[in-house]
């Protein structure tokens, strides 16, 4: 049950590598397992490597879900 | 905003061996709660969006506890859908596993671009004739990167042969099998058992039901339990009598025996890793076998609207603080700090947790 958080990509870089921006925090992360990821495409990030690129709305629409989770929606049912 | 969570794994060194090691989770487990309140059909298809790492079990298993709630069956068809989902995915892990993870512990070059390969050649949907190609292309892949011969073959080398393929150093995933006999550690305690219908319902509701904090750490009738690809093939001989000689070793082959199979699964998916339950009216729950292990969902509906949601995932029993890893480290040999930590690394990549993870070594 790992949540997998959209991360946008920044940066390109050699090496199939790029920086992303996880909650405004920079990461460097590896490309190598996913193909055509463009400057401003979201992906799922999982161990330092991007493993899916997500369209535009589903991305947008699994942030909000992650927003709306905050911080209450993660503790144990009464 | 919510962060995925990590493991924390802190060892107590004191010169001679780990004396103990304390795991700290900060996973959120109950982010699942974010389902409750909506429509059965809306939570079916966020699901895999939330849980995107491991995203066709989770979809695989929750739409499986949603048939139990609603006291239906689902035909055929979907059943082979959902057998091939989890067994796509499988493969995808434990070739993940094998070519990037493990040759980093144990200075072995990764591959990333054979898996990258691999990926490439599987669609996110496929029909049944997308699914026999997809098949043929693991099955090729696995011979000429895993096995060194034909999967099929391989599962029914003999004691002999089976010593030969070991020693052929040409192939990483024997090199690496052989590798890991040099570490002792991870002997393991208790395994979780397979979870049928009257399981799910009588242990893991029950436990559930008494105490919804179960999810974050459980407790196979009040003990814990390792789950996963050793604790599903801990009876067969060849991985019996690898786990008699050594426990990180067992566990690469237990997970080696079960990709072995895996493109047959693809081709002709045998109905057996998908089981549900219903556990009172519009209870219901479902588990699916996973690379990491038992995954399983329960969901309570009220007509067609969620009220609960709860899911207990393979990381919380393998990294239970009594669990497999806790266990398996305790007064495990190191000579230095370092030995300390790639022991560590070793037992939580065959325990195969599924958020990053950090090793703390305290002197």
């Amino acid at each position: 049950m790992c949540l997998a958080i959209p991360v946008k990509v920044v940066e390109l870089h050699d090496g199939d590598q790029a920086t992303v921006d996880v909650g405004g925090v920079r990461k460097e992360i590896s490309l190598a397992l996913v193909d055509g990821i463009a400057v401003g495409d979201y992906v799922i990030l999982h161990v330092g490597y991007a493993i899916q690129k997500l369209d535009p709305e589903e991305a947008e629409k699994t942030l909000a879900l992650f927003a709306e989770l905050g911080e209450n929606m993660g503790t144990a049912p009464a | 905003m919510i962060a995925e969570g990590k493991l924390e794994l802190d060892l107590a060194w004191d010169g001679q061996r780990i004396a103990a090691a304390k795991v700290r989770s900060t996973r959120p487990v109950f982010a699942c709660r974010v389902l409750e309140g909506r429509a059965a059909e809306e939570a079916l298809r966020l699901v895999p969006l939330l849980f995107s790492v491991c995203g066709r079990a989770q979809a695989v298993v929750a739409a499986a506890a949603a048939d139990a709630a609603r006291g239906i069956e689902a035909d055929e068809q979907t059943r082979e859908e959902r057998e091939r989902a989890i067994a796509a995915e499988c493969l995808h892990e434990y070739v993940w596993r094998l070519f990037i993870d493990l040759p980093a512990l144990l200075g072995e070059a990764a591959r990333p671009g054979d898996l990258a390969d691999l990926r490439r050649r599987m669609p996110a949907e496929a029909g049944e004739a997308e699914w026999l190609d997809i098949a043929a292309d693991a099955e090729e892949l696995l011979e000429q990167r895993v096995f060194g011969m034909r999967p099929r073959d391989w599962l029914a080398l003999d004691e002999a042969r089976f010593a030969r393929w070991l020693e052929d150093a040409a192939l990483p995933s024997a090199r690496m099998l052989a590798k890991l006999r040099a570490f002792r550690c991870g002997a393991p305690r208790a395994f979780l058992p397979w979870l049928d219908e009257t399981a799910l319902i009588q242990d893991i509701a029950a436990s559930l039901a008494a105490n919804p904090a179960f999810a974050a750490k459980p407790l196979w009738r009040g003990r814990p339990a390792e789950t996963g690809a050793l604790a599903r093939q801990h009876r067969q001989p060849r991985i019996a009598q690898e786990l008699a000689a050594n426990a990180l070793s067992a566990r690469l082959l237990a997970r080696l025996t079960e990709l072995a199979a895996l493109p047959a699964q693809l081709r002709r998916p045998q109905a057996a890793g998908v089981r549900g339950a219903t556990a009172g009216e519009g209870i219901g729950l479902a588990a699916v076998e996973t690379a990491r292990g038992t995954l399983i969902h329960r969901v309570a509906l009220e007509g067609e609207r969620v009220m609960r949601y709860m899911i207990v995932a393979p990381t919380e029993w393998n990294f239970h603080p009594q669990g497999a890893f806790a266990r398996g480290l305790s007064g495990a040999a190191a000579r230095d700090e370092n030995e300390a930590r790639q022991a560590a690394a070793l037992l939580a990549h065959a325990l195969d947790p599924c958020v990053a993870y950090e090793v703390k070594v305290n002197a």
